[in-house]
């Protein structure tokens, strides 16, 4: 299989609710990311930087890319931010991918940032809403919330013992989230915990939604036939794939399935040229639960409302055949919007290294990350291998 | 005095407490007005319309609104008695026998529940059995006048009576909800005046766009087909007022709302949200009123009524919401 670019170091911050602001989150997430490099590099050596963020709350909205720079001690070099809400992380990946196969640069910097937790409380449900429909959606009183509290309920409709397998994501996610230090969430939930939770909007409660997180996250490319100079286990980026669809879920055919993750997952495989049944765990989008299960479906993992028996028979555990988000995923370690995409190649960058300690998936080889924004209007999914 | 009313209808609320009709909290004058024109016209505007006088105290946004609900410019004149507003909308037609039609509008909220609103056309074509009204005075209600004069002739049905279905509010919760008018809620995911108004065709009547080549509908209109693409084949429709289907449906609670939200979850608790379905194929996300949270499931039938949405730089924003209708 062909690489088209080698991770060679990543960095990650905690998640949660942190005391550092959006500078020194950068700082310390690239400071990670080059300490991490076995061989060492320089920073002199990273040619461009790509920064995911959604600019949550209104700080540095503009130019936001031009601080990543100054963190990172690389100013000089051209910068950019990408933008694609949730999936902004994975789409500055794509746009990395691009930057190493462009040439000219020994190394690319791709980092995910959001601060969440410092602005009013109004305020930021104020920005958790900004990158839905907000012409429609929004004036019928939705937020994400909401319209994944729409999906999943004609999901429920559709396949009855849909509700167990939301709380058995919620449960398993929040067990995995034990194992990973970086984790917003350290703690477990019962399933009756998970069911009797106050309701967000129904069916979805409070436990079936990720929390609001700080955090950031970031990676260092360097062109396949190079990666060898920086570390003897690099991890390489196979596979990439993207989509869009209309923004208002109102203007879609199908509520219950995405078709940009569809787009996404089919065109990063086919890039990638491995079959679904050599990928030894997948890191997916589970901003809600019912998103864990659109997403296996999504991606071709299940047959439409074949997500439920997959999820309830265990198969998506850390020690089922085909694990779903060992790090915790986002509704147990936290979505920094713009960090999440970043920090699903993290989880991925350590697994594939044999380096994710407690939560290490058994002879992990090859991975796949899926990253949506909001409600599907635009989806990233990227393969990798320890080549 | 002699009217020459040549027809009309009444809009009554659905719930009454204390045996009388009582609106629901999102509605006011104006989302009654707009009622009851749709009662008359059965979802068609009268195109003819040239004219309209108000009759009470009506909500600010009349002002532009009525023409913009209407689609097209109209004169306005506003007549807070009874006694000169009648007289005004004669004087019009009389005065211009062969112009088109002038409506009166009249509608009252009496506190923060009561309410009633009535159209009547007034035009060339003066229905024969229009009655004799004894001269209304200023301290008459004009919609209760109104409703007299349509029930004389067979054009109003009686108020209601016997049981209301139980309202999913209280006076106490829909005069907090009126009171959120007055906040200064200025924090939503922006959608600025200009964009506002320029989706009212959709956002207040439902016109969609009908492609001539595919046959599809577009809804919200955006100047193309959505599906094929083509622009220069395209008809205005109109969804219909009632007859949707809903494709899902969630009850959002406290956290789950958007911050404009925030002073109607306080006064309500929550509200319902629904994706529902048009026979053109048309999806729209509504929220729901005139029932509680999780009352309206999928499956159900419901229909779409202009009401107060939320306020937004010192202004009540309108738009449709479903209601739950009988199968
Ligand atoms: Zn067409």
């Amino acid at each position: 299989m062909a690489h088209r670019a080698a991770i060679v170091g990543a960095g990650h911050t905690r998640f949660g609710v942190l005391d550092d602001g959006p500078r020194a989150l950068l700082r310390s997430a690239v400071d990670g990311a080059f300490a991490s490099v076995d061989k060492g590099a320089e920073r002199s050596q990273v040619g461009e930087s790509f920064l995911a963020s959604l600019g949550f709350g209104g700080w540095q909205i503009g130019n936001s890319s031009a601080v990543l720079s100054e963190e990172s001690g690389i100013t000089g070099a051209p910068s950019s931010r990408v933008e694609n809400a949730c999936a902004s992380g994975g789409y500055a990946l794509r746009s990395g991918v691009f930057a190493v196969e462009q040439g000219g640069s020994p190394l690319v910097l791709v980092a995910g940032l959001e601060k969440m937790t410092d602005v009013t409380n109004a305020r930021r449900r104020y920005w958790l809403g900004v990158s839905g429909d907000t012409e429609w959606e929004r004036a019928a009183g939705l937020t994400f919330a909401g319209v994944y509290g729409l999906i999943a309920a004609e999901y429920l409709h559709r396949y009855p013992g849909a509700r167990d397998a939301l709380a058995e994501v919620a449960v398993k996610n929040h067990e995995n989230g034990t194992r990973n230090p970086n984790a917003h969430f350290q703690k477990r939930v019962s399933r009756e915990e998970v069911l009797r939770a106050p309701r967000v909007a129904d069916p979805l409660g409070l436990y079936d939604c990720c929390p609001v997180s700080d955090g950031a996250a970031a990676l260092l490319l360097a062109p396949a036939d190079q990666a060898h100079q920086y570390t003897d286990t690099p991890v390489f980026v196979d596979g990439l794939g993207a989509g869009s669809d209309r923004l208002a879920v109102q203007e879609r055919p199908e509520l219950t399935r995405f078709s940009a993750s569809r787009r996404a997952g089919d065109e990063a495989l086919r890039d990638a040229g491995i079959d679904r049944s050599r990928l030894n765990f997948l890191e997916v989008h589970d901003c809600f639960t019912i998103a864990e299960l659109l997403a296996l479906e999504d991606l071709g993992f299940a047959d439409p409302g074949g997500a439920v028996d997959l999820t309830l028979s265990g198969a998506t555990r850390p020690t089922g055949r085909l694990p779903v988000n060992p790090d915790g995923g986002l509704k147990s370690k936290g979505h920094p919007i713009g960090a999440t995409g970043v920090s699903q190649v993290y989880e991925i960058f350590l697994q594939l290294r044999a380096a994710a300690g407690t939560r290490q998936v058994p002879g992990a080889e090859a991975a796949l990350a899926h990253n949506v924004g909001g409600a599907g209007a635009t989806a990233a999914v990227s393969v990798f291998s320890r080549g | 005095m002699s009217t020459g009313f040549e027809g009309g209808a009444v809009y009554t609320p659905r719930f009454r407490v204390g045996g009388k009709p009582a609106a629901a909290p999102d509605e006011d004058t104006f989302t009654m007005a707009v009622e009851a024109v749709e009662t008359f016209a059965a979802g068609e505007v009268p195109s003819e319309t040239a004219r309209v006088e108000l009759v009470g105290e009506f909500a600010a946004v009349a002002d532009w609104g009525l023409s913009a609900y209407l689609g097209k410019p109209v004169e306005l004149g506003r007549h807070a008695g009874s006694a000169v507003g009648f007289a005004a909308a004669l004087r019009a037609v009389e005065s211009a026998p062969n112009e088109p039609s002038t409506l009166l509008i009249a509608a009252e909220r009496a506190g923060p529940l009561g309410g009633q609103a009535a159209v009547l056309r007034f035009g060339p074509h003066r229905a024969p059995r229009a009655p004799e009204w004894s001269q209304p005075t200023d301290h008459d209600s004009a919609a209760s006048l109104a409703r007299a004069g349509l029930a004389s002739i067979g054009l109003a049905p009686a108020l209601p009576t016997g049981a209301s279905p139980t309202p999913p509010w209280t006076p106490e919760t829909a005069a907090a909800f009126d009171a959120v008018g007055s906040l200064q809620v200025s924090e939503g995911a922006y959608v600025p005046r200009p964009r506002y108004l320029e989706n009212l065709p959709s956002r207040w009547r439902l016109e969609g766009d009908r492609c001539g080549r595919c046959d599809r509908v577009t809804f919200p209109r955006r100047a193309r087909c959505r599906f094929c693409g083509l622009s220069d084949r395209l008809s205005t429709m109109t969804l219909p007022r009632d007859g949707a289907r809903v494709i899902a449906a969630t009850a959002i609670g406290k956290g789950g709302q958007p911050t404009e939200f925030d002073p109607q979850v306080g006064a309500l608790g929550g509200y319902g949200v629904v994706l529902a379905e048009f026979d053109a194929g048309v999806r729209l996300t509504l929220q729901v009123t005139d029932a509680a949270p999780g009352e309206v499931k999928i499956g159900d039938r419901v229909g779409t009524r202009l009401r107060r949405l939320y306020p937004m730089e010192g202004e009540w924003r309108y738009g449709r919401k479903a209601v739950p209708l009988p199968e």
